[in-house]
């Protein structure tokens, strides 16, 4: 079980790399970048005001499935994890979605004849990824603002009924348009692994294949907060509202 | 595609347990839900190739008639502990039955069973049917299941059906990957595409 180990406050910085070089983006998200010589979690952590335990779960939630500390997670605060999960909305947008765009635009450029079937793995994707935005920042415009706005406003009936009018926030329309990406991103994997013909260059599609499951890696970790945090969070606060009626 | 194993039980120790000896034997999509009433509801629209359940999940004897709107394409296996044997009845609606106490190979043998077998039946099944073939083409072209259903004279229900059994042979989900699929194998013209 080495590889799968706790990740600790005393752990140096490099031996995370070195253990799960995937989690480099994760940490990239804290504001941390590489050139950590000898130090620690805890002493990196220090320096850049991060807050230790949260960090330390975070990477361990991503390094190692079987741990998710879901009580403790529960107990942070609102705000820390939104911010945490806007710099992954972040990522994606500006890193990973058009990376994987540009690795498909050069699969279809190293295709010498016939391109059709690309081109439409293209349209797919693109219709993908404008539905994944649409979803990241329908989360960022209602609801992180929506649940954030609950913590910080005074218990009432009737302040609960404002803000939700103000953010409009839906569980239903949430989970369907995460349900929808989830299905997406899936198929097009599947699409490429098992019925698209390889009418193009091998090395190519191995880099979008492997993009593709790294992105499916991080995002699955990514709405898991979401949805074992974040919305039970959600929901706790809004009947603490209804019950100061 | 790994097949997809529910696992239920309320215990950690039993959850990793079994976990482990199914991943020495083959490779599953493991889902692990640990509440009747949403292994119910998930049972209601996934497919699955087999459900473990613990019985120390049931409250009371009503809890079992929930989850048997018997699939045959599911393995339902139990597992038991004699403090269960107030659920011994129900025992009888279960495919495999694994003891707690029983030797590894008696568990082995019988996990071996059910998913290997499974996966000969998941491979052997993988081509559509004709009419399944059908129903992709209008699928991707756009049609809704009521408007499926009527071209074709079957129900909305037959429609719902086979959309299942193709979805789950195909290995996709969504309209838009089925949409692909059917141009890529020239079931439909590129230019029908709404």
């Amino acid at each position: 079980m080495s590889e799968l180990s706790i990740i600790t406050r005393q752990t140096k910085m490099a031996d995370v790399i070195h253990k799960n070089y995937l989690l480099l983006p994760v940490i990239n998200r804290f504001g941390i970048k590489l050139g950590f010589g000898d130090c620690t979690v805890e002493e990196i952590c220090s320096d850049a005001n991060i807050n230790l335990s949260f960090f330390l779960d975070i990477i361990n939630t991503y390094h190692n499935e079987q741990y998710f500390p879901k009580e403790k997670m529960q107990e942070y605060p609102v705000k820390l994890i939104v911010h945490y999960l806007k710099e992954t909305h972040n990522y994606y947008k500006h890193n990973i979605l058009p990376e994987i765009e540009n690795n498909i635009k050069r699969l279809i450029k190293s295709c010498p004849v016939d391109c059709d079937n690309l081109k439409l793995i293209e349209e797919f994707y693109k219709e993908y990824k404008d539905e994944l935005e649409y979803h990241l920042n329908n989360e960022e415009e209602r609801f992180f603002p929506y649940i954030i706005a609950l913590t910080e406003s005074r218990q009432s009936m009737q302040n609960l009924t404002e803000i939700r009018e103000k953010f409009n926030f839906s569980y239903e329309i949430h989970n369907n348009e995460h349900e929808n990406v989830v299905a997406k991103l899936f198929d097009l994997k599947n699409i490429l692994i098992k019925y698209l013909p390889p009418t193009y260059d091998q090395g190519l599609g191995n880099n979008l294949l492997s993009d593709l499951f790294i992105f499916e890696k991080d995002l699955n970790d990514h709405e898991r907060l979401e949805d074992v945090i974040l919305l039970p969070a959600l929901q706790k606060i809004e009947n603490q509202f209804r019950k100061q009626q | 595609m790994a097949q997809p194993v529910i696992i239920s039980t309320p215990f950690y120790i039993v959850k990793r347990g079994i976990s482990a000896i199914i991943k020495d034997i083959e490779e599953v999509e493991l889902i692990f839900i640990d509440d009747i009433k949403e292994l119910n509801q998930y049972l209601e629209l996934n497919r699955v190739a087999a459900v473990i359940i613990d019985l120390s999940l049931l409250k009371n004897k009503q809890d079992t008639s929930l989850f048997f709107q018997l699939k045959d394409m599911t393995t339902y296996i139990s597992i038991n502990s004699d403090a269960d044997k107030q659920y011994l009845t129900h025992t009888k609606k279960f495919d495999y039955i694994i003891n707690s106490k029983g030797s590894k190979d008696k568990i082995f043998s019988v996990l071996e069973k059910t998913l290997k077998s499974k996966s000969k039946n998941n491979e052997a099944s993988s081509i559509l049917s004709e009419r399944e073939t059908e129903v992709l083409k209008l699928v991707a072209l756009g049609y809704t299941n009521q408007q499926i259903a009527e071209k074709l004279y079957i129900s909305k229900h037959t429609v719902i059906s086979h959309r299942k059994n193709l979805t789950s042979k195909l290995g996709i989900k969504t309209v838009s990957g089925l949409t692909v699929y059917a141009v890529l194998n020239n079931l439909i013209p590129k230019d029908q595409i709404q």
